[in-house]
């Protein structure tokens, strides 16, 4: 599914460098990406999520070539076949539960039909189990609960790949250790590619395999 | 629910912050509607008074300021002081064909205007009774549609006059009055007065009455000069009528003013003649041109509101731009969010651009509406202004 | 302390000569006159053109008769009220009638109408007390005077019916020649004598007196009721002073009154109706022809 080859990344002006010389990640698996904080977790989930432009090397998602994709050629590859769940849930305040879930099919037009998205909507909240909050202001539910609406929103266009930054960061260990088994059960049982970056153990054991990124290396120049 | 999209989006967020919403509204409200309000207002007023002046062809009234004379006359104040006695209008209009309406003007009821007038004015005004009918005699009097409204008086309930205040030599009577009708709205300064004869706006000015010994000279200039022991309060009914007259010369009566319907421009001219001696009491106008003081103060005030609102547009723009940086700065994880998850810019501008859009569309709205209630109670909320400076 | 009429004053101020001319609403109604007089002058002058009305009861003296609020509201809506003007209807002063359809057929002979003789107020039983005090107002009593009310009359129902002025003035020329030859009568009947002595229960007569030459006292006798024994006294000295033979009544006096008159006082009574309100039979012409009638007889040499 995800194909890494001699992958380069480093900000403009900044010290830091991703290297990444070979990562593979099976179709339907679940991989944890670990490392210790700073080590460019995050930047490779936002390289793979197409959020930054590559520099150098190769990274394919299934057989499409993300480097030298245009910034909207990526941002319809992030719509049409990434989920994306961050560290905070992200809502959108002044919505529902249920129009946060909604919220890519909301934004496809001024005037949508919804009737066929808000069944996908209501089935994945209620296999997230949050399908009694989905007439609630979403600035009054519990961490946890958003989150798993995060969850939800992410995979409402059903895509191949769900990309996860840290999830559970923000919860206690009873919701994280909820959250963390929830977002594995449901990318397996959907066929979704999963890749968690975590330094969370119980995430790290919960997937399929591991990647450990080593410890930020410095460029020399800054 | 089954359909959703941008504008939805909009809405919602507008109304989760509604206290914003609605103070965004009402600003751009008021800030575009104010001089359409003082445009619509000043230009309502402006043919009112007008339509009102040229249904006026003459006034005839004591010599001294024109625009209180016109202010008074046409929009009934009972506060002016000046006075003219009645000889002075049946000098300047005899042998002419025309015809002339007293207006008494000086008496309240209840604060609205007690007019002393006769038949002609109601006719001359095109006033109707929508319920009774017209004064019958001495005591009798109609209720404009609004004085009605506000008392919730009709024919057959009674009123009473008030006291001309401290100086009062009468000790705080006034004359009962029974309400014969009620006018129809005219939506003119006469919905807001009471009509009586102008011999009951006399009998209140205390020349006549149902005593039968007590002297009184007529009154016109400063002093009410009214019998002091004479029980007022009993107003005047059918057992008391014939026992009823007036005291003194008829023809030295006061009247605030007079309107001359002259047959034709020709016989206007001669009565305006008379009235051009220094010497005459009296003094005649020509309403609609003595209008054009008081357009000049209309114009000079929307001039103001204009330059205001200019101002205050422009400051007002300003302030809505900032606030649109501030809210875009409040929403950048929003808006970043959106776009992390794969929603065009388009879309997301669309967003902003849409409830920035349905924000000035209700402030436009409400602009309009202003305008609309300004179209019905506008004028009648200037003229009370004017009316009270 | 001055009490004037204001009808006058302020009929000038409602309209001038030559008023707005009345709108031609219904013409057939709204004409009003305020005594019976007036309203046969108006009706026979209008002919069949319109109907003129007259608002008080038959049993009453319209001199002494006030509107009620419905006869009000029918003058207000008159399209031409005919005042007789000389004081006659001072509730014309206290009530609200279009002034400028007022017409006081009385004005052109303004400075010349009567003062009545001081006396007192007294009673007229059902209608209350009045007073006859200041100007006597039975203009019409008088042809001469009459004719020029009935001129006045004329002008006002030209102004109302234009259409018809030929037709109008015809019938004011026969309603002229009528009170013309009242005028006639009367002249002839007091040729014979000169200025005879007459009582008069009432002071009614002033403008025939005026006219005619007749020296009149009047009294304020009620052809019904016996005056007092007082009143009888000062009777007697009156007569002492007036040798009169006979004593106009406005209607036929109790026969108790008409004997005591004749037998303690020598004096004959003879009726002369002022015909205020409609008379029970005839009309105006007949009454005053018939009251000339009667006064053949005061007047033989």
């Amino acid at each position: 599914m995800i194909a890494i080859d001699e992958l380069r990344f480093a900000y403009p002006g900044g010290r830091f460098e991703l290297a990444v010389d070979e990562l593979r990640v099976a179709t339907g698996s679940s991989l944890a990406l670990c490392g210790p904080s700073g080590c460019g977790k995050t930047t490779l989930l936002h390289l793979v999520a197409g959020l930054l432009p590559m520099q150098a090397g190769s990274l394919r998602v299934g057989e499409r070539e993300l480097r030298g994709l245009s910034e909207g050629r990526r941002r319809t590859y992030r719509r049409n076949e990434v989920g994306l769940v961050f560290q905070n849930a992200r809502l959108v305040d002044y919505l529902s539960v249920r129009d946060n879930i909604l919220v890519v099919e909301h934004c496809a037009g001024f005037v949508r039909p919804l009737a066929e998205p808000l069944q996908r909507c209501v089935a994945l909240a209620e296999r997230l189990g949050i399908d009694h909050l989905l007439h609630q202001r979403s600035d009054r539910i519990s961490q946890g609960e958003a989150q798993r609406v995060a969850i939800a929103r992410a995979l409402l266009l059903e895509p191949p790949l769900l990309l996860a930054d840290e999830p559970t960061a923000s919860l206690d260990d009873a919701s994280a250790a909820a959250t963390i088994d929830l977002l594995v059960a449901t990318a397996r049982d959907l066929g979704t590619t999963l890749v968690v970056a975590t330094h969370d153990p119980r995430s790290r054991d919960a997937c399929d395999a591991r990647f450990t990124l080593p410890s930020p290396l410095l460029a020399p120049h800054a | 629910m089954k359909t959703g999209g941008i504008w939805y989006l909009a809405v919602a967020s507008l109304r989760r912050h509604r206290v914003r919403t609605a103070i965004l509204v009402a600003t751009v409200g008021v800030v575009a509607g104010l001089p359409l309000v003082t445009d619509a207002t000043l230009a309502a007023y402006t043919s009112a008074i007008t339509a009102r002046a040229r249904a006026t062809p003459i006034l005839i009234g004591p010599r001294g300021g024109e625009t209180d004379l016109l202010l008074d006359a046409l929009y009934l104040r009972p506060d002016g002081r000046s006075f003219l006695p009645v000889n002075a209008v049946t000098e300047a209009v005899e042998g002419v064909d025309a015809e002339t309406i007293p207006l008494h003007v000086r008496h309240r009821v209840a604060g609205y205007p007690l007019v002393g007038t006769d038949l002609g004015y109601f006719r001359l005004r095109g006033l109707r009774c929508a319920e009774g009918h017209m004064p019958l005699r001495l005591g009798d009097c109609v209720v404009g549609a609004e004085v009605a409204a506000r008392m919730g008086v009709g024919a057959k309930d009674s009123l009473v006059s008030d006291p001309e205040g401290v100086l009062d030599v009468v000790g705080g009577f006034g004359t009962r009055l029974r309400i014969t009708g009620v006018l129809a709205a005219s939506a003119t300064p006469d919905d807001q007065a009471v009509f009586c004869d102008v011999k009951t706006a006399w009998v209140i000015d205390g020349i006549g009455h149902g005593h039968e010994d007590v002297d009184a000279s007529p009154v016109y200039g400063d002093v009410p000069a009214a019998p002091v022991d004479l029980p007022r309060m009993a107003g005047v009914d059918e057992a008391n009528l014939g026992r009823f007259h007036f005291h003194g010369d008829p023809s030295e009566f006061p009247l605030r003013a007079a309107i001359v319907v002259p047959a034709s421009a020709s016989e206007g001219l001669i009565v305006r003649g008379r009235l051009t001696d220094p010497d005459s009491m009296g003094q005649a106008i020509v309403p609609v041109q003595a209008l054009d003081q008081l357009l000049d103060i209309v114009m000079r005030i929307q001039g103001i509101v204009r330059m205001l609102t200019s101002v205050l547009a422009v400051l007002t723009t300003v302030l809505l731009v900032l606030i649109g940086a501030l809210a875009l700065r409040l929403r950048r994880v929003e808006l970043a969010t959106l776009a992390a998850i794969g929603v065009r810019r388009g879309a997301i501008l669309g967003l902003i651009v849409s409830e920035w859009t349905f924000l000035l569309l209700a402030g436009g709205a409400s602009a309009l509406a202003l305008t609309l209630a300004s179209r019905r109670w506008g004028v009648q909320l200037l003229e009370r202004f004017i009316a009270s400076t | 302390m001055r009490c004037l009429c204001l009808v006058p004053l302020l009929g000038t101020l409602a309209c001038g000569p030559g008023a707005p001319p009345t709108s031609p609403v219904d013409a057939a109604s709204g004409v009003h006159a305020v005594n019976y007089p007036l309203q046969y002058f108006a009706q026979r002058i209008a002919g069949e053109h319109l109907e003129v009305r007259f608002l008080a009861p038959p049993d009453v003296d319209p001199a002494f008769w006030s509107p009620r609020d419905e006869d009000i509201l029918a003058l207000q809506s008159a399209e031409l009220i005919l005042l007789n003007g000389a004081t006659y209807a001072k509730w014309i002063d206290l009530v609200t009638v279009p002034l400028e359809r007022t017409v006081v057929t009385s004005a052109a002979f303004e400075g010349e109408l009567l003062e009545l003789p001081a006396t007192a107020t007294h009673s007229h039983g059902e209608s209350g007390s009045h007073a006859h005090v200041g100007i006597d107002f039975n203009t019409w009593l008088d042809p001469t005077l009459a004719r020029q009310q009935a001129a006045s009359v004329l002008a006002a129902l030209v102004d109302h019916l234009p259409d018809h002025a030929k037709e109008l003035r015809a019938n004011a020329a026969a309603l002229d020649e009528d009170l013309a030859s009242l005028d006639t009568a009367y002249r002839e009947l007091s040729a014979g004598t000169d200025a005879p002595l007459l009582l008069a229960s009432h002071p009614v007569y002033g403008y025939l007196a005026a006219r005619y030459g007749w020296d009149v006292r009047s009294l304020l006798w009620e052809p019904e009721g016996m005056p007092s024994e007082a009143e009888w006294e000062a009777f007697d000295a009156i007569v002492s002073q007036h040798s009169a033979r006979w004593m106009l009544y406005e209607d036929t006096p109790a026969p108790e009154i008409a004997a005591r008159l004749r037998e303690d006082f020598g004096i004959e009574t003879v009726v002369l109706r002022p015909c205020g309100n409609r008379p029970a039979e005839g009309d105006y012409l007949t009454e005053m022809r018939a009251g000339l009638e009667r006064l053949r007889n005061v007047f033989q040499p």
